[in-house]
């Protein structure tokens, strides 16, 4: 960071395991560092998030945070994740189409290919791309604690400020049921790196819709659980996306910073 | 107060080097403070893709890149002159007119020099989404990648 934009920039640390994550996350004013691009801006922006961090504790060399898998009826993702990886997952394309298309609308080429998936949830983003199909799909983000305690967490409650998330807990992965039936659309002011004024997910379980929505307001924010549809036809969430676009209106103020 | 930052080895430009990072310096301020200032720091935002350069040989904004988690990487910048790619991209930027005021033209080169050979201008628009050019209006500089993908040796 250029000096003075943070009174005290913080030091450094790469994390070998996730026990030495932990015990470096047990400093005070330390957090965790991934992919940066979020928290890197904001320390040289001196954004009151971040105001209290001195260290940075560096979890992009553990391994055990990434991979894409298929779990019983659901998908896990680690956290590590990159927005470049869910785009082009054939996996994620095929059973969570949401969250292929959100990814693939996620700010730029190169910042894709470093922003990761816990880096959407945790950092304060109005309008994460990932994080809204996340809600959409009804995910649930798994941490360990630095108690070693692990703590499941609904990704609703995460976005909502809701949750208790001890100090120095690290995101390990995400959860969710498959959305075979889902989609993802956004409206911004270019294709490219652009905040969404209106973004929304669609995800439906037979006859059930969950259906998420960023630009709103401060988070992504689930706008209908369970509302019911007729039919069966596949083309019905992708249009129901459109026509939600359609009706819906941004904030003010949150369409561009 | 904090402790400093470890030394960090890379090779930049096929140089191996040893910096000592300021603590929360970034790839672009190291860059420019050692004298490499072709590569250009335009927002510090990691919007504009000014600041592209290969980190182990992958197109990486420069400003959201901390030194210190560079320990061991390859960076390639603009000044390198022994890579192909960048040089065949460099010389049909010229001879395509594909930079007007040249703040965009490191980070755009070293970006396109990395586009696989054979993209449709569709698929090259695609891969330079995160480069903002304010001055050519992009005709060019696809017109540029076309041709240095269609040079020999490509």
């Amino acid at each position: 960071m250029t000096e003075g934009r943070h009174a005290q920039p913080p030091t450094y640390h790469r994390a070998v395991s996730l026990a030495d994550a932990r015990r470096h996350l047990g400093r005070r004013g330390a957090c965790v560092y991934a992919g940066g691009t979020d928290l890197l801006v904001a320390l040289r922006a001196g954004a009151p998030w971040v105001a209290g961090v001195r260290h940075l504790v560096d979890i992009k060399g553990l391994d055990a945070l990434r991979g894409i898998a298929r779990v019983g009826d659901g998908i896990r993702i680690g956290s590590l994740v990159t927005g470049a990886e869910l785009a082009t997952s054939a996996l994620v394309r095929r059973v969570a189409p949401v969250l292929c298309e959100a990814a693939a609308l996620a700010a730029a080429p190169w910042v894709r290919a470093r922003g990761t998936v816990g880096g959407n949830l945790m950092s304060p983003h109005p309008a994460g791309d990932l994080a809204t199909a996340l809600l959409a799909m009804g995910s649930t983000a798994e941490f360990v604690t630095p108690a070693v305690l692990r703590r499941s967490i609904a990704i609703q409650a995460l976005l909502a400020g809701h949750a208790r998330i001890p100090p120095g807990a690290v995101m390990t992965g995400v959860r969710a049921p498959v959305a075979p039936s889902s989609a993802y659309q956004r409206v911004g002011r270019r294709l490219a790196f652009t905040r969404a004024v209106i973004a929304v997910g669609v995800v439906r379980h037979g006859a059930q819709l969950r259906v998420a929505a960023a630009g709103l307001g401060a988070r992504p924010m689930l706008l209908a659980e369970g509302a019911t549809v007729p039919g069966e036809d596949g083309a019905l969430v992708d249009g129901l996306v459109r026509r939600a676009i359609g009706r819906l209106r941004p904030a003010r103020g949150t369409g561009r910073a | 107060m904090t402790a400093p930052n470890p030394t960090v080895t890379l090779q930049v430009n096929g140089t191996r080097v040893e910096w000592q990072p300021r603590n929360g310096a970034t790839l672009i301020e190291a860059l420019r403070d050692h004298g490499l200032t072709g590569t250009k720091a335009g927002c510090s935002v990691g919007e504009c893709g000014s600041c592209t350069v290969l980190v182990d040989d992958r197109p990486t904004p420069a400003c959201l890149v901390l030194v210190a988690e560079l320990d061991g990487a390859r960076i390639t910048t603009i000044e390198d002159v022994a890579d192909r790619r960048i040089a065949r991209m460099k010389s049909a930027f010229i001879s395509n007119g594909a930079l007007q005021c040249g703040a965009c033209t490191p980070g755009m080169i070293i970006a396109a020099s990395r586009i696989p050979s054979g993209a449709s201008p569709e698929e090259i628009r695609a891969a330079l989404a995160g480069n903002i050019c304010r001055c050519t209006g992009y005709a060019s500089i696809i017109r540029a990648v076309q041709d240095a993908q269609a040079r020999p040796d490509a």
